[in-house]
């Protein structure tokens, strides 16, 4: 597992500012980047012809050398190969590779705390976070990964990273996500994010919202 | 009315010279006592006419361009506003048609309400007693009988189910009226007049886990133009309903047998007696199914029926009553029971110019303002930042000069007191949408990203053209684009959404797999359009910025022109 972070980590150091040239089956990339809408799983299921869409998408999601839009398409449509989407999908293989996509966002920034993540970047971590919110897991652990360095998310310079991680913390139905959300509420200063928190906590704390 | 004339004459006065004979002012006893070019009117030589407006109450404009007093009184028989002598109105007396199928008028007299032009409910709200697509209408014959742009034109009313007359309206633009409904379902009718190049129906329920449309249209004769697809509808050969029975009844067009007009003869003319109906009045395809030339599908809150759908000839050129069968719906497809709020909005004449109103949520701190020059996008660096103004804004403009659609200066607005709407959640899109307050032309509001992350852009399809302050007024387009996309991208797809909210649809759809291997792909139904990717209407990202002949008079009918 930790060789699997350090060299994922290796690569987000490699990544380029915009997609790169490789190759990409046009239908895969076609049925990914659907102009008005998130991309349908039967269409991509279709376009990959056969093999394991969730293993082929898993596999999108992980590699940055793509076209960034297909990535964060790739990256945000996992919560769909969920077993039971609305109920939630703990300790499924779509969850596990959403927790494994943050942490070697996250592994990569704590080794190397100098880099700054490009914006393409920022982008495929804040859809990282946001698809394993869509998990609505309600697993504390997921909770731990998005809170347990706050400098890594809740303290990003980014406010934009900042309110998806606010708002995959309400997403996840998780009570054990209150506490850390009320105390950012004391700490945030940023007007724009503070309402997000609001919000998040009020749906959080309202009765049979989280387990 | 002498007052009225009385300042006419003094305007006409200021405005002309003397001539051979009396000039403006002089007085006179007939028209010879005046110069030619003028005309004799109580006694004073004044300037000749283009509209009975001009002659005041109780004159019609004759051909000659003189004014010419009218002698119809209390009860006589009119068919025109102008033959009806000052103090008295033409007003239709009920149901009865003449020999030419048209209502039948008489004199009576004014009330004291709303005049001419003026928006209205019932027909007790006009002095003239008639009220028509939501606006006071007068009776007419010919132009000339009505004010300076409007055109008479052949109008059904409603109240007797569609019947004809002909009856003033602007020339150009675009109206809007309320459609009252009392029931979860209700059969409404939509009066479409000679002129009119689209017409809209735009439904809403306060509900909204309820989905709302139109379950069926039919047209001035009765002929079916639009079925709900199922399970709004009723399953089509017996199939249960599936997502692709559904899918296939949606997309399918009509039969190229099946698209011309059902109408006994339309000719758009406002004397003709069009819109005769007879046995043979509605085309049936052969092989027994139906083709909806209409595309629609109900939709949870508010949906729009836009018509036509397919820019075919003799779509909406028979002026008549279509009559929607407007119902809520529960998630099963099953009639609802929430009340449905419908706006019914008529466009008369084409347009080529569209109006863009940029909206900017706070875009402080981007991630992406390397593509913003390091600088925050906003109402105040936007109209003079080169990358909006010439990349993005120059592209969009190109896009639609392609079209004969030209875009007059856009207005640049702020929005910064709505932070949960600056990084949007596609749930939140009809909060953002509502605070489009334009009405004419397209809302486009830029916001920082949009949720689930990847999508680029939103719009209703189609929006609520001519409709500000709802829901769906208006497009987003998200600028975290900009972090792996330029600007001419955003602008293709900006116009890509636009031409969405403007009505059309993706000229092809990708194949869905449960179709079986031989069926034709899902398509546009207009005609000329191909499965090009260069179209700018393909459903995946493509640098595309086509548009066949179709597409563009489609366009053209939009109600946000002007």
């Amino acid at each position: 597992m930790t060789a699997r972070l350090l060299v994922f980590a290796a690569l987000l150091c490699a990544l380029p500012a915009r997609g790169s040239d490789t190759p990409l089956d046009p239908a895969v990339r076609e049925a990914l980047t659907p102009i008005d809408a998130p991309p349908s799983k039967v269409l991509v299921d279709y376009a990959f012809r056969g093999s394991s869409g969730v293993d082929r998408l898993i596999s999108l999601a992980s590699d940055s050398s793509i076209d960034a839009a297909v990535q964060i398409r790739a990256i945000r449509m996992l919560p769909l190969y969920c077993p039971q989407p609305d109920v939630g999908c703990a300790r499924t293989t779509v969850h596990d590779a959403l927790v494994e996509l943050v942490q070697g966002y996250l592994t990569a920034l704590r080794q190397t705390p100098a880099i700054t993540l490009s914006a393409p970047d920022l982008l495929r971590l804040r859809a990282a976070v946001e698809a394993l919110g869509a998990t609505h897991s309600a697993m504390s652990s997921d909770v731990d990964v998005l809170t347990q360095d706050p400098r890594a998310l809740l303290r990003h310079p980014s406010r934009d990273v900042r309110v998806t991680v606010v708002r995959a913390l309400r997403s996840l139905r998780s009570c054990a996500a209150i506490e850390p959300l009320r105390m950012l509420m004391t700490s945030e200063t940023n007007t724009r994010v503070q309402p997000a928190i609001r919000s998040a906590l009020q749906n959080l704390e309202s009765p049979g919202s989280c387990s | 009315m002498l007052r009225e004339l009385f300042s006419v004459s003094i305007v006409l006065l200021a405005l002309a010279g003397c001539g051979g004979g009396g000039g403006i002012g002089d007085s006179c006893g007939g028209n010879n006592d005046c110069d030619s070019k003028l005309q004799c009117l109580a006694g004073t030589c004044a300037a000749r006419c283009d509209h009975a407006q001009e002659c005041g109450d109780g004159y019609s404009c004759a051909e000659d361009r003189t004014c010419v007093l009218a002698h119809g009184h209390s009860g006589d028989i009119c068919k025109s506003e102008v033959d009806c002598e000052a103090g008295l109105t033409c007003r239709i007396n009920g149901a009865e048609v003449n020999s030419d199928h048209r209502l039948i008028a008489s004199c009576a007299a004014e009330t004291a309400a709303r005049g001419a032009g003026d928006q209205c409910e019932v027909d007790t709200d006009c002095r003239r007693g008639a009220c028509e697509l939501g606006h006071c209408t007068d009776l007419c014959q010919v132009d000339r009988d009505c004010p300076d742009g409007s055109t008479c034109v052949t109008i059904p009313r409603v109240a007797v189910y569609g019947a004809l007359f002909p009856g003033c309206l602007p020339t150009h633009g675009t109206l809007t009226w309320t459609i009252p409904v009392s029931s979860p379902t209700a059969d409404v009718l939509l009066p479409i007049p000679v002129g009119a190049e689209s017409a809209e129906l735009v439904m809403s329920v306060d509900d909204p886990s309820q989905q709302v449309g139109a379950k069926t249209v039919l047209d001035p004769c009765g002929c079916t133009r639009y079925q709900a697809p199922c399970p709004f509808g009723e399953p089509a050969d017996n199939e249960p309903c599936s997502d692709l029975v559904a899918a296939e009844q949606y997309f399918r067009p009509p039969g190229d047998d099946d698209i011309g007009s059902s109408d006994g003869g339309a000719d758009g003319s406002g004397s003709n007696a069009n819109t005769i109906c007879g046995p043979n009045s509605c085309k049936k395809p052969a092989n027994g199914t139906f083709g909806n030339r209409v595309r629609h599908l109900p939709a949870l809150g508010r949906s729009v029926l836009l018509m036509p759908s397919i820019p075919s000839p003799g779509e909406l050129k028979a002026p008549g009553a279509y009559q929607v069968e407007v119902s809520s719906f529960w998630s099963t497809g099953a009639p609802g029971s929430a009340v449905p709020h419908v706006t019914a909005v008529v466009r008369l004449g084409t347009g080529n110019m569209l109006d863009l109103h940029f909206f900017f949520l706070d875009l402080s701190d981007h991630p992406c303002t390397t593509m913003t020059g390091e600088i925050s996008l906003s109402a105040a660096t936007a109209p003079t930042a080169p990358y909006f103004q010439d990349t993005f804004l120059g592209e969009l403009t190109e896009v639609f000069r392609r079209v004969g659609i030209a875009l007059p200066t856009p207005t640049y607005e702020d929005i910064t007191n709505q932070p949960s709407l600056d990084a949007l959640d596609l749930g939140d899109v009809g909060s953002l949408l509502s605070l489009g307050k334009y009405a004419d032309g397209i809302n486009v509001f830029f916001v920082r990203s949009l949720s689930p992350l990847g999508l680029e852009a939103f719009s209703p399809s189609p929006g609520p053209a001519g409709l500000a302050r709802t829901p769906e007024s208006g497009i987003v387009i998200a600028l975290d684009t900009l972090c792996y996309r330029h600007w001419d991208d955003i602008a293709r797809l900006t116009a890509h959404q636009i031409a969405r909210y403007m009505g059309l649809y993706h000229n092809v759809e990708p194949r869905d797999p449960r179709q079986p291997p031989d069926a034709p792909l899902w398509q546009d139904p207009i005609g000329d359009s191909d499965t090009s990717p260069d179209n700018l209407m393909y459903f995946s990202e493509h640098p595309g910025i086509q548009l066949s002949g179709g597409q563009r008079e489609a366009l053209a009918k939009s109600a946000v022109l002007r």
